[in-house]
């Protein structure tokens, strides 16, 4: 990789992560301007559902119970908002190092489309964030792991790893050649 | 120098709070910490102000949709077939603190109550999960420590910390599921507390 003429990443893949950052921006803008919103929505929906959160009731020990849902629908909410923008923020930086490695370009396209699939996974957080009020934590995180965590955020780790041995490989490669025999 | 180090820990030592006071495990209810409020003016004397208290009480649980003070107590009465309603209602319309004082412990202990039968029925079921069941553990306790231990903890430690280990014993009955045994406790502090506390609470209470 030259600093001096450092190729831009795919356009696809640049707008894939400012796509990203804005869904992060506005779940950030939501979670300031409509938390008491979002409090009340997740409350409503859980009291809509008793069995499903094992509601007594008993005033006090629903009140507790239905605090506690609201708080962790926000926290996951929040889990988005800051997995969104570092997420967008590096897979930026992956993109662009793809985009300047010595790899066929066919290895390069594969590389970058791989890496862009993890974008989906702060999308499991979203997933928890939405569900844990209809159908609880547990439910939920299944769900999540089922749709994203598992498939996009698998998809993510194992690309990193790919990237990290192509380009120890090229490295070590570029090393011999530039060895004088 | 060393004296000097010695003084800070000592200081240290006695700023920090002694590992057997009373900690909150569950946000406080509205209703708890009105009532705690409620009996903090009752002490000094001020029953006006404790009984305009229990007015503002009500309004702000009914803007949130939760039961009132003298609804909760109703209910209460209902289930347990007692009278703190009545005596509640009395008791601010003579402007009577003691039994002002004393319909507010009763009160607390049928609402501590409330939550160890909820407890009892949920033990046996397998479906109940494992936080729901300690959440209404920390709730009976917290209005065991919120009132009773925050009150009397310093006029009758023994007693209050007799019961606070039988509520220990409970909260392991409950991690463990061991229903027997915390139906044993559960009667050994109903007990302790209508004992102890005979004279500040309402007769006729259930064990």
């Amino acid at each position: 990789m030259n600093a001096g003429a450092l190729k831009a990443p795919p356009g696809l893949g640049v707008l894939a992560c400012l796509l990203l950052f804005g869904f992060g921006e506005l779940s950030g803008a939501l979670q300031g301007g409509y938390r008491e919103e979002i409090r009340q929505y997740a409350t409503a929906a859980a009291q809509a559902r008793p069995a499903v959160h094992q509601l007594t009731g008993v005033a006090d020990i629903d009140q507790v119970l239905l605090e506690r849902v609201a708080d962790r629908s926000l926290a996951r909410l929040h889990t988005f908002h800051l997995h969104s923008h570092g997420l967008g923020l590096v897979t930026l930086i992956l993109l662009t190092i793809v985009a300047n490695t010595r790899f066929s370009p066919k290895t390069r396209t594969a590389l970058s489309l791989w890496v862009a699939l993890g974008l989906l996974y702060p999308f499991g957080w979203l997933t928890i964030s939405l569900g844990l009020p209809m159908m609880g934590e547990t439910a939920a995180f299944q769900l999540a792991e089922r749709l994203f965590f598992i498939p996009f955020g698998g998809a993510y780790l194992l690309a990193v790893g790919a990237l990290i041995v192509l380009y120890a490989a090229d490295l070590i490669k570029q090393r011999r050649e530039n060895t004088p025999p | 120098m060393t004296a000097w180090v010695l003084g800070l820990l000592l200081l240290v030592g006695l700023a920090a709070p002694p590992a057997e006071a009373h900690e909150m495990r569950q946000p406080i209810p509205i209703l708890l910490d009105r009532m705690y409020g409620v009996l903090l003016l009752l002490e000094q004397s001020k029953t006006a102000e404790a009984i305009y208290q229990i007015g503002t009480v009500e309004e702000l649980l009914q803007t949130k949709g939760l039961p009132g003070l003298a609804q909760t107590a109703a209910k209460l009465d209902q289930a347990y077939r007692t009278t703190v309603a009545d005596s509640l209602g009395a008791a601010i319309a003579a402007r009577d603190t003691a039994r002002l004082k004393s319909a507010i412990y009763s009160l607390t202990y049928l609402l501590m109550l409330e939550k160890l039968d909820q407890l009892t029925a949920m033990l046996p079921n397998r479906d109940v999960r494992p936080d729901t069941r300690k959440v209404v553990m920390d709730l009976a306790r917290d209005y065991f420590s919120h009132i009773f231990e925050e009150t009397f903890g310093r006029k009758r430690p023994a007693q209050v910390k007799a019961m606070e280990q039988t509520l220990d014993r409970m909260d392991g009955a409950v991690r463990q599921q061991a229903a027997p045994l915390f139906e044993q406790l559960r009667r050994q502090l109903s007990q302790a507390v209508l004992s102890h506390f005979a004279a500040e609470l309402l007769p006729g209470l259930p064990g």
